[in-house]
């Protein structure tokens, strides 16, 4: 379950450049729940996943994910609650181009405590599962922008995630990848992970996909 | 101030500078200690989250520096022996004002005192919920003061010295002829004061097996003093294979191939990781293993190393200074 009570978030407080990204925002999102956050550009979606990942911390409010409070989560906390139940895509993928797409998927299990083995074991079912096991060794910059999709979400549920978050994830695909994109989203939703996509997309809206939609126009729940 | 040489200018430099970022992170701790509430939600609280990450980082930066730039002081010390007249090493220097030794004093207990602030910091951090955090920064409110009297007391020093006039040397100040503090020790008689140094080690090593917090920080407490005092009163004679030496500062020298800092870093790591399993006893509720480890280790590289100097010179000279 994710709550957000009365959340606000101000990016450089008592400033000039002062930015309400979010004012007052309450939701929640059940378990195994499929959710579509739309609103345009600067509206404060990708804010509402940053702060669900505990990527930031909200101004005013609270965020509660699995009845952990993690805006109050020390970061070295953060960064534990991230790695065991949270699945990030991000609009421009953020691979690292010098390495391999086998190296980039490895990236979220290197802190965890499995062995060489076992990375290696779980890199390659992902990646079969995303049909990308021929280009194991390829540095991710040589890849297309459909490849280069696979490898983001390969890693982001590398570590079997509850949570998965996707941010604009069409915004660089054509529609062909786009409804492959959709095609992904269905498969793990039967696996009952909880799916949250920021997007402005119209290929998303109305789709019998998601369970819920929630609108956003500057910082506010419509 | 008369005595500006580089090496001072830098050692004042840095100290200031540790002042002013240590001042800060002494108002945002007093700051946390009035208004942290762990389950507020309110844009003060996350601010404060924040801005103890600040201080604890301001914090473990002077610590690291603080290391090195003890090490620095005591060489400064021992480099402006040459310019002071009378004075032979660091003590002549330190001696020079009636800041210096409880300058030094000080100096060493503020380095126990920034680490155990870290060790409380650790503890901190290993838990979400921030269950020292009022209390680590109650205790910088304290080493703050401790930290700001070193610092006047640095300059009190350096100003007080008149390099014009005629210091005592290590060989007068450590003799039992003078009226002093330290004459007083230098009379006692070594045979009691050398089988409490070992009986102290012993007791650091039952306590080692016995794994009684408490005790085995006392006894590690009692162990730096008590080594200090033997290694004045007898073990220095060894190193410097005179009967009338006792200085505690000539070993840092290269004479003596610099064995004072290392023997130093044995005692103070060995005492620091044996008192510091007081503060795993009282705030973790638990024994951490490694600390006793680290501590039993280092003692007894001290202790080793230590005796080695008499051992060595009675198979060679066959008798005892």
């Amino acid at each position: 379950m994710i709550e957000f009570k009365g959340v606000t978030k101000i990016f450089n407080q008592k400033t000039a450049n002062e930015t309400v990204a979010l004012k007052d925002i309450s939701f929640s999102v059940k378990n195994g729940e499929c959710v579509l956050l739309k609103g345009p550009s600067g509206s404060g979606k990708s804010t509402i996943l940053s702060l669900i990942a505990a990527l930031s911390k909200p101004t005013f409010g609270e965020v509660i994910v699995d009845n952990e409070r993690v805006s109050k989560l020390p970061d070295n906390f953060a960064a534990l609650f991230r790695r065991e139940h949270i699945g990030f895509i991000f609009q421009k993928f953020n691979l690292i181009p010098t390495l391999t797409v086998s190296e980039n998927i490895a990236i979220p299990l290197l802190p965890s405590n499995l062995s060489k083995k076992e990375i290696e074991e779980r890199v390659k079912k992902v990646m079969r599962e995303f049909s990308i096991e021929h280009k194991e060794k390829m540095e991710v910059k040589n890849l297309s922008g459909g490849e280069q999709q696979r490898v983001a979400i390969a890693r982001a549920l590398v570590n079997d995630p509850d949570i998965v978050l996707a941010d604009e994830p069409t915004a660089n695909l054509d529609e062909k990848l786009s409804e492959n994109f959709l095609e992904f989203l269905k498969k793990i939703k039967k696996e009952g992970k909880t799916i949250i996509v920021s997007t402005h997309d119209p290929i998303f809206f109305e789709n019998p996909l998601f369970d819920k939609t929630l609108e956003i126009l500057r910082g506010k729940l419509l | 101030m008369s005595l500006l040489t580089p090496e001072v200018l830098a050692i004042l430099l840095i100290d200031f500078i540790f002042l002013i970022f240590s001042l800060i992170a002494f108002f945002l701790s007093v700051k946390i200690v009035l208004k942290w509430d762990i389950n507020a939600t309110t844009p003060l609280q996350y601010s404060l989250e924040k801005q103890s990450y600040l201080i604890a980082t301001i914090i473990k930066y002077i610590l690291f520096l603080k290391i090195p730039l003890f090490i620095f002081f005591i060489f400064t010390m021992d480099k402006l022996s040459n310019v002071i007249p009378g004075a032979m090493c660091a003590a002549g220097v330190v001696n020079a004002t009636s800041y210096g030794f409880p300058l030094l004093i000080l100096k060493i207990i503020n380095l126990y005192l920034f680490g155990f602030w870290l060790i409380l910091h650790k503890f901190d951090m290993q838990s979400p919920d921030y269950p020292f955090t009022k209390t680590k920064f109650l205790f910088f409110i304290f080493i703050f003061f401790s930290l700001s009297a070193e610092i006047v007391l640095e300059f009190l020093m350096f100003e007080g010295i008149d390099p014009a006039k005629i210091v005592s040397c290590c060989g007068t100040l450590f003799s039992a002829a003078k009226t002093s503090g330290i004459s007083s020790l230098m009379s006692l008689p070594h045979a009691p004061v050398i089988v409490l140094f070992y009986l102290s080690f012993l007791s650091i090593a039952v306590l080692y097996k016995i794994k009684n917090d408490i005790l085995f920080a006392i006894a590690n407490l009692w162990f730096l003093i008590i080594s200090i005092f033997s290694l004045i009163l007898f073990f220095s004679t060894y190193i410097y294979q005179l009967p009338t030496h006792h200085c505690p500062f000539c070993l840092l020298q290269k004479d003596y191939y610099y064995i004072g800092y290392f023997l130093y870093f044995f005692l103070f790591s060995g005492t620091f990781w044996g008192t510091a399993v007081m503060f795993s006893h009282f705030f973790l509720k638990k024994r951490i293993s490694l600390w006793y480890n680290f501590s039993l280790i280092f003692d007894t590289l001290y202790v080793i190393t230590i005796s080695l100097y008499p051992i060595v010179f009675y198979i060679k000279n066959g008798v005892w200074l």
